[in-house]
This record gives structure tokens, C-alpha cells and sequence, in this order.
């Protein structure tokens, strides 16, 4: 396929002409107004409106009352449960990403050998990350119940032992992590296989040539150039990481205690549950924060510039 | 007849009349309740009800509601989890799409009767063209009629009750010669007694199964345990008491016997998952509300009918009162048919409904359907009622700390008993948690 | 990539081996799919029977109970509904987006949609309840649909650049010059040529919606409510219905299983589109 430089070097200028002007007027302007306003309407509103409520204390049986910052410092200040969920977001995230993208690269490394049925595989890898969230959830929590759970029977049947998955503090976020790594690791795959796929040949064959061993080749050529399509799939899968809800909704509603609530089921536990409006607002704007600032931060260390 | 007896006759006759104009008239003023008062205006009346066996059994009569009186009932069913945040959005923003609310007044009443959501009834009750002459209010127990008020303010109609009971395998108990437990030690003794290893050394029957979630504990017998040990939810100033040393005893108790004698994973129960492990022959003993009785009745679900026995909820060393739920069905003040949902609601919970679903297997809440001539002839379960009744006589409604955010506080409750089961210090997590409280109450309760 | 010299026997073997492992691997993440059909196959008394049985009679039982107790057939209804709604309008608003983007370099214009992608919608779903509520949106196709849009916008956007870039710039100038104005000239020539790219699109954003299950949760009433709360609630207050569950995540995992393998070639290219250079 042609590369985006020789299109746009072959295309024709943009001139004076009125005639010409006016069809750019629709194209720049109209063409993408619409989606813009809905986008607009969706999205500003609600955070206008969130702002606002985040200054009163408004539980559902008082009328709200006006406490200024008082939601920002009490969650800062005094909420242990905030800070909490802060870090178990990190962690969940923490070890979901790298795993994913450590494992889905080592899979596409194997399905680019020209496997037979290759193209098989491809089709059935891509089930995990469309099939319903919370459908595959109810499914793994049964697969992963402590007693009378299959894969704790085929555990003990091959001599490891069992664990008790979503039941225990320690053990509920890394189980909603396999979880997430199940589902989310053949998209990095997909990825990463058509990156390499595009990749030109010369650079291998002159590493053939000088008789490079493979795992120079993979770290000296091939890492380096499939660089630019993991970065991009690993932002936008680590603000998605940030955002999980079904699946711990699903396997531990946040339990047991507090050991899986992340910042995100925080929120819904103060607003939907516990109908603390004021301060879930205030705590869904540190949320909102917390995404874009981890997504400014991301862009920011990608080394090309977004295709857009 | 000469003059003067036809004008005595005329006076008779006349009196006669005036009489019966003046009795018609009288029971005219007093007010003829009718069902069918609101037919042919059309109404629809829409319920939401906390999934339960008995949401799903009255669904069913609708069209016979509607028969009667002309108004059309529309009753939905959501699971408990949704059930809070459905309702508290719709207090949130003031609509009226649900008139009448399936609800545990102990549990979120206050909250939504001070949010102006739940109307108070007592305008209703009283009102004969209104209320059916029949309804008779005192053929509720006392506790129940408590159960559903606030502050002596009617907020609810009665139609359900739980009281905690133990269910045991009887055969078990014969087979390895165990005494039925009637106190709380008894209870461990005979957990650690019925913990009943394989030949391969697994355990194939745990001593006893229970909730674990921290969310679900609360629902369970968790204030019986708190009673009989002596503690409380709040002292007598008010402050949060779960850290006091009976209430510490009470935690520790509980957990200590879900943790060496219950199955793994049981932090991950709700009261079906821990049933489940009863009904499939895997547990010896279960505490938990006697309305659930129906999981082991079926022969398609469950592997122990006719082996399970019921007996009353253990005393504790200082009380014995078992803990009791009440259920009942509210109005909302943003009902825009509020006289028709007033209908729906008396007539679901009137003598003749409730004796229909106790009949059904449910665990109702009129002395009359308990007692009634009828449920005794039909009763397959005599022993379930018998203990039901007797507990219920003795029974504390309040098994959730009367405050308005009794969610959240049922919550922190239980991350202290489920602490424990995984085996932290329970007096630590109790202190944390009634710290946690206070801040709450402080945060919720009305200032005034 | 050049393959490595050697005995031609070597370069079979070793190609076999790494088949097997490709395969076993995606066996391993199959096992979940398998798993799931085969309890929905079984009867309760197989379900829950320790040490679980392998070798059983099928039944068809869960699948009718599924439909047979709750209004299962119309919570698909509602599924549908909402999908193609929020299919059919985010590629209304997003196909001419992602066109101007594309031809426009409009580099700012792309961001701020796309931060829509990123944003997280449990910060917006309060003040979208009451708001809805207000105009009267709960519970209906409309504002549950209206909601999808902010999911499926950003994915038509981000998707479709890719496609539309494709396609030279010469052919929309030849055709302006023949008189086309340039919407006639998008429907009539930038879609078909990207036909392709808007049919995986249409396919993801139908899917995703299908999939969603927050909004539904929260916007969505007796009315409207789609298949993934519904069998949320398969939690029923008797036992927990392992052979039902399954049954249920079985047939809601239906469609995309269907879409894929009809249209896995396109959906790739689509998905991998947004991120490969040229």
C-alpha cells in the first residue's frame, strides 16, 4: 500500500479557488460537526454537572448541603478506602499490562512461523476479547470456585495446590487479572502479528547474513521496529485496564473486604450503592483525572507521533 | 281498621322508613370500601420487589388483582444487589415510575423514608373507604408491626417474615450420635464433631456452612450471635458498640467456627452458594433465615430431602433471641396512583393472601395465616413451622443497626467477621470498623 | 521473515513443533468456550457432581429453561435494538468525522474524539441518570441508545481513519472535477471503495454495544433491559443454576462468535489498522 508521505506529496494543493474553498468548508467543518456535538453533549455536561455536586455533601436521606472542599479533603485527608482503591487500580493494572503484552508478543512470534492452520488460530484467538464480558465472567467465576471449581480439581489432580482465586484478599485481584489477561492478550497479539507482518525484509536477511543469532534478531531488529504498534496498543489497554468494571462487578463486587476495589468500583459503591452523591462526583472527577493524566503521560513517551 | 289504626300503621310505616333511610344512609356516611372503586380508570400500578420466592408467587396472581378491581399490577423482580442502587437513583431524581417498593424497612427504610421516598401510611390505614373493614392491623405480631415503622411512623405494610434457625442433617446426628446443639459452644463442639473425612483424607462433609461476604453477612444471623453474647449495635449513647467485648466475643465466635469447621472459599458466599453446599450433602449444619427452607425441598435440586431437620437458633451465653427480617411493601410519594397502589398493597398483605402464600411454603407475617385451620391441615413441614413460630415469639427485629446508613454500616460489620474467618485479629478490625462508623453517623445522621 | 537454512526434514520438524504449540496455546484459551458449552450440556446433577463427570448424556434442558422462565427472548430484543441503533448513528456521525480527519489531517480534532474513547464512563453516569431523567431518556431505546453513542463514535472514528487514508486523494479530486459534491462524492465513492473497513466497523461497534453491560445496568428499565444484566440476575434466589448460567453465557456470546468467524479478515485489518504505520 502506498505510505501516507507519497499520497499526500501527489496530492494537489490546496488553492484559492472559492469553488474549491467551500467544498473544504464542508468537508473540514460540517463532515465532522455532528459527531462532535454529540460527543459534546455527552460527555461536558456530566462533568460540568460533577464538578458542581462535588462541593456538597448530598446522602440521600438530607437534603444536599454546601461543603465546598470539604468532599476533596476528607477523600485526601481521611479516607483510607481512597487511597486504598488507588493502589489496587495500580496494581491490577500493574500486572495485567506487562503480562499481556509480554505474552501476546511471544504468541504472535509463534503464530508468524508459518504455522499450519495459521489461519484457523488467528480466527479462534480473537473469541476471548468480543465475547461478552460478563458472560465470560460469570463462566471463569464458576471455573475458578474454591470448592467444586474445575480448575482447582485439575490442580490437585496434577499435584499443585489449590487456591482460593476470588475468595481471599491476597489472591481475588490476581484472579480477576487472569482473567483480564485471558481476554485482552489476543488483541496485543493481533496487533504485534500484523506489525510483523509489514515489517520490511532487508534488516533480517542482512542479520542472516552476518549470522546473527535469533534472539539478536528479536531484540536487536525486531523489538525495535514493532516499537511504534506496541506502544499504541499498550496505552490504549492500560487506560482501558484503568477503567475494568464488569469483571470485578461480576467476580468479587470489589471483595472480599476491599481486597479488589479499584478506584473505579469505589465510585460506583459510593454513588449507585451507598447513594453518597456528593462525594462519589468528587471522587468521579479524580477518576477522570487520574485516566487523562496517565494517558497524557503515556503520549508523551511514545517516541513517533500518533498516525492520528 | 277504623282511622286511628291506619294512621298508627301509617306512623309505623313511616317511622320504618325514616329508620332504614337513616341506617342506609349511616353505613353510606361510614363509607363502603369497594374494590372496584377504580375500575374502568385504567391504571397501572407498578411494583418492584427484591428477589424472592414470594415476589415470584404473587406475580403470578396479578390478573386476579386486576379481575377485582380493575387496576392492572405490573410486578418486577431484581436481584438484591441492584435492588438498592435502582431504588436510591430514582429517589435521586424524583420520578414516579415505581408506586409500590418490595422492601426491608430495618434495612433501608430510614434512609428512604427521610429522603422523602417512602410515604407514610397511616392516612391510608385509617381511611374505611379506603381500607377494607377486614384488614385488621393487630393480626400482626407486635415485632412485626415495629418492624415496619419508623419512629411510630407506619412506613410499610407487613408481608414477609425470616427468623434465623438452624438447619441440620438429622441423619448425621443419629449416625454419629450428636446432641442437636442448643447453646453457641454446643454449636462448635458439634461442627468439629461432624466434620467428616473421606477415606482419601479430604473432607467430604464440612461441620458447618455459612456466609462469608462481606455484604452478605449482615442478612445472615449475625445480630443473633451479637444478642446472645450480650452486645449491641449502639450504646446507650448512641455510639457505634461493635468493638465492645461482647460484641468481640460475639465476631470471634462466629468467624472461629466458619473458619476451622466451614469449606474454603466460604468468603466468597452469598446465602446461595453457602445453601448450596447444605442441599448438596456436603454440610452438616446451617444457620441462616428460615424463609430458605425451599432449597432443600426439591428432589431435582438437592441430594438431602428428607434428611434435613430444623431446630431453634442456639442461645448464647448471655441471651437467646434469634435474629428476625421483616419484609414489607412501601409507597412511593412520587406515585402518581397512589390510592391504587395503596389497593395493591392491602390486598397482597391481607388475610386471605397471606394465608395463600403461607400456604405456599412462604413464611408470612399474620398470626392468622400461621395459625389458621387451613395451614395446619396443609402443612408438610410441621416441624419448620414449629420452630418458626416459637422463634419467632422471642425473636429481636433489629438486626441491623438502627441508623439511616444501615448499608454501609452492615457492610463494615461484616469485613470485621470476614476478617476474622481469614484469620486476622477480630478486635483490631472491630475497632477500625466502629471508628469508620462513627465518621458515617456523623456524615448521615440528621443534624437536627 | 526469511526462514533459517537447513535440511529440509529439519525445518518440517521443527515447523511442526511449533504448531503443535501454537495450537495447544490457543487450546488453553479455548478450554474457557469448551468449559462453558459442556456445563450447559449437563444436567445439575452432573454440574455438581465431585469428582465432575466427564462422560454424560446431554441435555438440552438448560437451554429451554433459559428461555422458558424469564423474558429472555426480549431482553435479545432489546440486545438487537440498542446494537443497531448505536451501530447505525455511530457510523452516521463517525464515517464523515473520520473522512475529514483522514483527508484533512485535522490532528486536534482526532484527539478530542478520541479522548471520548478514553473517558471513564462510571464518572458520568450519575449526572447522565439524572439528566436522562429529566428528559424523560430512562428506560427507553433512545436514551439508552444515545448513551452507546460514546462508545461507538470514538471506535467508527478511530477505526475508519485508517480506511479512508487509503484511499487516494486523486480519485475524490477526479471526481469533484467531474462535478461531484462532496457528499455525493463520499457516499458514492469513499464508502463503497472502503467497504471493507465500514463493514468491520459496523461489526465491532455492534459488538461492542452488544457487549455492554454498565450503561444497561443503570440507564436501562423492565423495558429495555439487554442481555447482559439480565443474566446477572441468573443469580436466583434458589441455587445457584450452574447448568443455566453457562446455557445463558453461551447463547449471549452467540453473535460474536458468528460475526467473527464470517468476517474475521476484515475485523482484523480493522482492529490492527489504528495502530500499524503504513
Amino acid at each position: 500500500m502506498a505510505s501516507h508521505a507519497e499520497l499526500t506529496a501527489r496530492a494537489p494543493l490546496v488553492s484559492g479557488r472559492p469553488y474549491k474553498r467551500k467544498r473544504d468548508f464542508q468537508t473540514r467543518v460540517l463532515f465532522p460537526a455532528p459527531a462532535l456535538f454529540a460527543i459534546f453533549l455527552l460527555l461536558l455536561f456530566p462533568t460540568v454537572y460533577n464538578v458542581y455536586m462535588s462541593f456538597f455533601n448530598w446522602y440521600i436521606a438530607n437534603p444536599p448541603e454546601f461543603v465546598g472542599l470539604g468532599n476533596y479533603l476528607q477523600m485526601f485527608l481521611r479516607d483510607e478506602r481512597f487511597w486504598g482503591s488507588i493502589g489496587r487500580t495500580a496494581y491490577l493494572t500493574g500486572i495485567t499490562i506487562p503480562a499481556e503484552v509480554i505474552l501476546g508478543t511471544a504468541i504472535a512470534l509463534l503464530f508468524g512461523q508459518r504455522v499450519m492452520g495459521g489461519r484457523v488460530l488467528r480466527v479462534l484467538f480473537i473469541l476471548p476479547m468480543v465475547a461478552t464480558p460478563v458472560a465470560m465472567a460469570l463462566v471463569w467465576t464458576m471455573i475458578l470456585t474454591p470448592t467444586g471449581g474445575i480448575l482447582n480439581h485439575l490442580l490437585e489432580q496434577i499435584g499443585l495446590a489449590p487456591s482460593l482465586w476470588m475468595t481471599h484478599p491476597r489472591t481475588a485481584i490476581p484472579s480477576i487479572a487472569l482473567v483480564d489477561i485471558w481476554q485482552w492478550t489476543p488483541m496485543i497479539t493481533l496487533i504485534v502479528l500484523a506489525g510483523l507482518e509489514s515489517l520490511p525484509e532487508e534488516p533480517f536477511e542482512a542479520a542472516l547474513i552476518d549470522g546473527a543469532s535469533p534472539l539478536q534478531v528479536f531484540f536487536k531488529i525486531t523489538l525495535p521496529l514493532l516499537r511504534p504498534s506496541l506502544a499504541v496498543a499498550m496505552m490504549f489497554r492500560t487506560i482501558d485496564s484503568l477503567k475494568t468494571f464488569d469483571l470485578i462487578y461480576v467476580m468479587t463486587q470489589g471483595g472480599p473486604g476491599t481486597s479488589s476495589e479499584t478506584l473505579n468500583v469505589y465510585v460506583y459503591q459510593k454513588g449507585f450503592n451507598y447513594l453518597h452523591l456528593g462525594y462519589s462526583s468528587a471522587l468521579a472527577l479524580v477518576l477522570l483525572g487520574l485516566v487523562f493524566g496517565t494517558s497524557l503521560v503515556l503520549s508523551h513517551f511514545r517516541e513517533r507521533s500518533w498516525r492520528y | 281498621m277504623n282511622t286511628r289504626e291506619i294512621a298508627r300503621l301509617c306512623k309505623l310505616v313511616l317511622l320504618g322508613i325514616t329508620a332504614m333511610s337513616v341506617l342506609w344512609c349511616g353505613v353510606a356516611a361510614a363509607g363502603e370500601f369497594n374494590w372496584g372503586r377504580l375500575k374502568g380508570k385504567n391504571i397501572t400500578v407498578r411494583m418492584i420487589a427484591q428477589k424472592h420466592p414470594w415476589a415470584s408467587l404473587v406475580s403470578g396472581w396479578a390478573d386476579e388483582f386486576e379481575k377485582l378491581t380493575g387496576i392492572k399490577a405490573v410486578i418486577e423482580s431484581i436481584p438484591q444487589e441492584q435492588f438498592n442502587q435502582k431504588i436510591g437513583v430514582e429517589v435521586a431524581s424524583g420520578a414516579g415510575q415505581v408506586d409500590v417498593i418490595s422492601t426491608i424497612p430495618s434495612q433501608e427504610g430510614a434512609k428512604f423514608y427521610l429522603g422523602g421516598y417512602y410515604a407514610p401510611l397511616e392516612q391510608y390505614l385509617k381511611d374505611p373507604t379506603l381500607t377494607e373493614p377486614d384488614y385488621d392491623l393487630s393480626d400482626f405480631p407486635n415485632p412485626v408491626l415495629n418492624g415496619n415503622k419508623y419512629k411510630g411512623t407506619m412506613i410499610a405494610v407487613p408481608w414477609g417474615t425470616e427468623v434465623g434457625i438452624l438447619y441440620y442433617r438429622k441423619d448425621l446426628f443419629e449416625k454419629h450420635r450428636v446432641k442437636v446443639p442448643t447453646t453457641l459452644s454446643e454449636l462448635e463442639d458439634a461442627a468439629k464433631k461432624l466434620t467428616l473425612k473421606g477415606p482419601d483424607g479430604k473432607v467430604e462433609v464440612y461441620g458447618i456452612t455459612n456466609r462469608g461476604r462481606r455484604e452478605a453477612l449482615g442478612g445472615g444471623t449475625l445480630s443473633a450471635w451479637l444478642h446472645n453474647f450480650g452486645g449491641d449495635w449502639l450504646d446507650k449513647q448512641g455510639n457505634p458498640a461493635i468493638n465492645s467485648r461482647e460484641a468481640v466475643q460475639a465476631w470471634e465466635a462466629y468467624s472461629r467456627v466458619v473458619r476451622l469447621y466451614g469449606p474454603p472459599g466460604v468468603t466468597g458466599f452469598q446465602w446461595y452458594e453457602a445453601g448450596s453446599m447444605m442441599a448438596q450433602g456436603r454440610a452438616a449444619m446451617w444457620v441462616d433465615s428460615g424463609g430458605l427452607g425451599a432449597l432443600f425441598l426439591d428432589p431435582e435440586k438437592a441430594k438431602v430431602v428428607g434428611k434435613i431437620s430444623y431446630a431453634k437458633f442456639p442461645a448464647g451465653p448471655v441471651r437467646d433471641t434469634p435474629n428476625m427480617l421483616i419484609w414489607g411493601l412501601a409507597l412511593s410519594t412520587f406515585s402518581k396512583n397512589k390510592e391504587a397502589a395503596w389497593f395493591l398493597m392491602q390486598w397482597l398483605t391481607n388475610k386471605k393472601q397471606q394465608l395463600r402464600a403461607q400456604m405456599a411454603g412462604g413464611s408470612t407475617a399474620r398470626t392468622s395465616a400461621w395459625t389458621s385451620a387451613e395451614f395446619k391441615a396443609a402443612d408438610k413441614n410441621p416441624e419448620w413451622t414449629k420452630v418458626c413460630l416459637d422463634s419467632m415469639k422471642i425473636a429481636d427485629p433489629e438486626w441491623l443497626p438502627p441508623i439511616v446508613a444501615a448499608i454501609e454500616a452492615k457492610e463494615l460489620i461484616g469485613g470485621v467477621v470476614q476478617a476474622g474467618i481469614l484469620g486476622e485479629n477480630v478486635k483490631v478490625a472491630a475497632d477500625k470498623a466502629a471508628a469508620e462508623m462513627k465518621v458515617l453517623m456523623e456524615t448521615t445522621e440528621k443534624k437536627k | 521473515m526469511p526462514s533459517a537454512a537447513g535440511p529440509r526434514w529439519r525445518r518440517y520438524v521443527s515447523r511442526l513443533g511449533l504448531s503443535v504449540l501454537a495450537w495447544l496455546t490457543v487450546g488453553v484459551f479455548m478450554s474457557a468456550f469448551l468449559w462453558m458449552v459442556l456445563t450447559a450440556l449437563k444436567t445439575q446433577a452432573d454440574n455438581t457432581a465431585v469428582p465432575p463427570v466427564w462422560i454424560f448424556t446431554p441435555t438440552l434442558e438448560n437451554f429451554r429453561s433459559v428461555f422458558a422462565g424469564k423474558s429472555f427472548g426480549r431482553y435479545l430484543f432489546n440486545s438487537l435494538v440498542v446494537g443497531m441503533g448505536s451501530t447505525i448513528l455511530g457510523l452516521a456521525l463517525g464515517l464523515p468525522a473520520a473522512h475529514s480527519i483522514a483527508r484533512h489531517r485535522q490532528r486536534g480534532l482526532a484527539l478530542a474524539i478520541l479522548f471520548a474513547r478514553m473517558a471513564p464512563f462510571m464518572s458520568y453516569l450519575v449526572p447522565w441518570f439524572i439528566l436522562f431523567r429529566h428528559v424523560g431518556l430512562i428506560d427507553t431505546y433512545m436514551g439508552l441508545t444515545a448513551s452507546h453513542l460514546v462508545i461507538s463514535v470514538p471506535l467508527v472514528v478511530w477505526l475508519m481513519i485508517g480506511f479512508f487514508e487509503d484511499i487516494p486523494q486523486e480519485i475524490e479530486e477526479a471526481a469533484g472535477i467531474d462535478g461531484c459534491s462532496r457528499v455525493r462524492c463520499f457516499l458514492q465513492i469513499c464508502i463503497p471503495l472502503s467497504r471493507n473497513g465500514v463493514i468491520a466497523t459496523a461489526v465491532l461497534t455492534f459488538l461492542f454495544s452488544w457487549n455492554n453491560f454498565l450503561f444497561a445496568l443503570i440507564l436501562a428499565g423492565p423495558k429495555t433491559e439487554t442481555v447482559p444484566v439480565a443474566v446477572y440476575s441468573f443469580l436466583s434466589y434458589e441455587q445457584i443454576d450452574w447448568g443455566g448460567l453457562a446455557a445463558a453465557a453461551t447463547i449471549i456470546s452467540f453473535p460474536a462468535l458468528v460475526f467473527i468467524f464470517l468476517i474475521h479478515k476484515q475485523i482484523v485489518r480493522g482492529l490492527t489498522f489504528g495502530s500499524v504505520k503504513g
